[in-house]
């Protein structure tokens, strides 16, 4: 039994509300958005809905047709039904597609990756189980062209070879073709300065980076970035490291110090994302530290700390408990 | 829920046109249980998912009555989806092309019986003949021969010089109320009477002015301008719509959709062209400019920051989805649109949407398919959503060309 307040705005019914976007687990239905908040999550979702005619076709598969008519109704609260058809398909759709962009994988904290080809196979699975209730008509193509069937062969779990084959099905009715893709490993690494033997530190300090800066996989979730100020010879230089993620290949980062600008390169070496640039005249004894990745723009805010512990936390419990392929292969990892 | 309900006890033997989750696929009700068994059996008019408590009993039995032909059909998809990969064909969408024929066939035939390969085989051919018949090569062959070119630019002068003295017309207020009714309960007669009289039509006089269809994304010139015949066309870069050749207009069509067995041949599609670009909104059917003259409106103030309220329900919705999508981006963590080069893209989501809607409605024009009032809503949205869907594509890429993936 879940229960959810209903309010009504000019555009739209409410049932619940919408988490913030690093905790939101969603699925975009047809006429609505439903939403699992990963940090308090219940069998059933809360909802935006802004199309009451194309809900009314199947809402009662995830609250239960009595609660459901209620919400289409006037009720100003309703309490799910244990037993409604749908919602596990649906959230185990909507947690694979939160796994995807906010899997919070750390050396530091002990978060393995997901492997890439389970989580888009299972995606791919659990979108054309719900595809009745999607928003998208094309959903289920665009899952299958994610696919990659032949990395889904290194699996020995027969689970996996199960996959495999409901997906080549699906794939075949929708004329797909399954791709095997070549991966994408960028072999260019250029060998940052990180610092060098003789340099005297000056000071230095810490920041947390902003998850919403950064892509799913690039840097390490639990790891502040790091700068110091250093004298070599008769310059100053600052140097920023970014510890990067377990499954991080490449990439770049840029971090603004104060007033300096830093592009930082993957180095595989220290697996660490790394910059250095000449420090500026009157360099500030507490300069600021932002990175993000080219085309995200970093906005930190107070709570952000407390709620990616406890979304490591959240990462954690899965991984003791894993309810997908994609959970269990990390967990064995 | 009755339909879901109604096609549960139908089992097992439906499970091929059926998802996981017991329900019938969305294609098996867009093509095959809407249009073919709930249509022909309920009067009035059933229609997405809204029903009388009157037809209940009705619908139900409608389902249940097509069970057998609906189990056949489900064996008859699977006997095409066999035919098909013996013939090694890859192409185009197995549901989309063979679903319908597949009911046919049932109907017709029954469950496939001992001969079912060959009839599988042969209708897997017809389907695909179709489309080969009208192929690219001919379309190209025929514009260019050199004996038709002088006739077919005569043809296109002479639409040009005769078009229609635009009337110029005050806007029909019937526009927005059918826009405030549109997503919840189109008025059928009311879509009617705009086409009657043509509020479509009348609505694309201000096109002519200048700058007014560049800034709604349908040409780049200052003006509409007649088109060029065309010999070749690719899939990239085309232009915007109305500055694409008769080629180019006729070569989208051809290679986005599959369905040609409604299709005119090569000659008449060419001459429909011509005609085609000539005429108001460069479309042919008065609905079709109803459906764009809808659209301009509803689509006002999309991608503008903040900005007036909405003057319609669809224009709210459409305003709606697009503020949506914000909050789905920073969900999927997509990268951010200002930062990735593409702020124009986003500032032009309105013109993107006419360009698709215009593409769509002249895509439904070339397979004969009439626009109902109960259809508009989705053509509307469903414009939007393509749109949308595109922009987060590109965004993806971009994050991947980052090389941060």
């Amino acid at each position: 039994m879940t229960g959810f307040a209903v309010e009504r705005t000019g555009t739209a019914i409410r049932v619940g509300a919408l988490a913030h976007p690093e905790r939101a687990a969603l699925v975009e239905a047809r006429g609505a958005l439903l939403c699992w908040d990963v940090l308090d999550l219940r069998a059933h979702p809360a909802a935006v809905i802004h199309d009451a005619a194309r809900v009314g076709e199947w809402l009662w598969e995830v609250y239960g047709p009595g609660p459901a008519a209620a919400v289409l109704g006037d009720a100003d609260a309703i309490a799910a039904e244990a037993d409604a058809p749908v919602p596990a398909a649906v959230r185990a759709l909507a947690l694979l597609r939160w796994a995807d962009a906010w899997w919070p994988s750390s050396w530091a904290a002990g978060v393995p990756p997901l492997p890439a080809p389970l989580l888009r196979a299972e995606t791919a699975w659990r979108t054309a189980a719900v595809e009745h209730l999607l928003d998208d008509d094309a959903a289920v193509e665009r899952a299958l062209a994610e696919v990659d069937a032949t990395a889904l062969g290194d699996y020995a779990d027969p689970r996996v070879a199960e996959l495999r084959a409901g997906l080549e099905d699906l794939a075949e009715d929708h004329g797909v073709a399954l791709a095997g893709r070549a991966s994408e490993r960028r072999e260019d690494y250029a060998l940052a300065a990180g610092g060098r033997e003789g340099d005297l530190v000056l000071r230095g300090g810490t920041a947390p980076v902003d998850w919403g800066g950064v892509p799913q996989g690039l840097v390490d979730a639990a790891e502040d970035a790091s700068w110091t100020l250093a004298q070599r010879g008769p310059d100053a230089v600052v140097t920023v490291a970014v510890p990067a993620a377990p499954e991080a290949e490449g990439g770049r980062l840029a971090a603004r110090l104060g007033e300096t600008a830093l592009d930082l390169e993957f180095d595989p070496m220290s697996g660490a994302f790394i910059g250095e640039a000449a420090a500026p005249r009157g360099f500030p004894a507490q300069p600021g530290l932002r990175v993000s990745a080219p085309g995200y723009t970093a906005e930190p805010d107070a709570d952000a700390p407390r709620r990616r512990d406890a979304i490591i936390a959240f990462a954690r419990a899965r991984l003791a408990a894993p309810e997908t392929l994609t959970e269990s292969a990390a967990a064995r990892s | 829920m009755l339909i879901a309900d109604s096609w549960s006890k139908l089992g097992d033997a439906v499970a091929p046109l059926s998802n996981a989750s017991g329900r019938p696929l969305a294609r098996t009700v867009k093509l095959i249980l809407d249009p073919l068994v709930l249509r022909p059996a309920l009067n009035p008019r059933f229609s997405g998912g809204v029903i009388g408590i009157e037809h209940v009993d009705e619908l139900r039995r409608a389902i249940l009555d097509a069970g057998p032909a609906l189990a056949a059909t489900a064996e008859w998809f699977q006997a095409l989806k066999r035919a098909r990969r013996r013939a090694g064909i890859t192409d185009g969408h197995p549901q989309d092309l063979y679903f319908q024929r597949c009911y046919e066939l049932a109907l017709l035939q029954g469950p496939p019986g001992p001969d079912a390969d060959e009839v599988a085989a042969e209708a897997v051919a017809e389907v695909h003949a179709e489309r080969g018949e009208l192929s690219v090569d001919r379309l190209r062959r025929f514009l260019t021969d050199p004996a038709r070119v002088d006739e077919l630019s005569g043809l296109l002068r002479r639409a040009w010089a005769s078009r229609a003295e635009a009337p110029g017309a005050a806007a029909d207020p019937g526009l927005a109320a059918f826009l405030d009714d549109c997503a919840r309960t189109p008025d059928p007669r009311l879509w009617r009477a705009l086409a009657e009289a043509g509020a479509g039509s009348a609505t694309a006089a201000g096109l002519e002015s200048p700058g007014v269809a560049r800034g709604l994304g349908l040409t780049a010139r200052e003006r509409p301008a007649a088109p060029e015949l065309g010999e070749r066309a690719s899939k990239r870069g085309l232009p915007e719509p109305f500055d694409r050749s008769i080629m180019e207009r006729l070569f989208a069509a051809l290679t986005t959709w599959f369905h040609r067995r409604s299709m005119a041949d090569v000659p008449s599609l060419v001459v429909g062209e011509i005609h085609r670009s000539a005429a108001p909104w460069q479309l042919a059917e008065e609905p079709s400019r109803v459906v764009m003259a809808l659209g301009r409106d509803a689509s006002a103030g999309l991608g503008r920051a903040e900005g007036a309220g909405a003057a319609t329900d669809a224009n709210a919705r459409l305003l709606d989805r697009w503020r949506r999508e914000s909050y789905v981006r920073r969900a999927l963590r997509l990268p951010d649109a200002e930062a990735s080069g593409l702020a124009a893209e986003v500032r032009g989501v309105r013109r993107a949407y006419l360009r698709r809607l215009w593409v769509r409605l002249h895509g439904r024009e070339l397979r004969g398919e009439t626009t109902g009032s109960e259809e508009v809503w989705d053509l509307l949205d469903g414009a939007l959503r393509s749109v949308v869907m595109d922009q987060r594509d590109r965004l993806k890429r971009a994050l991947e060309r980052g090389g941060a993936a």
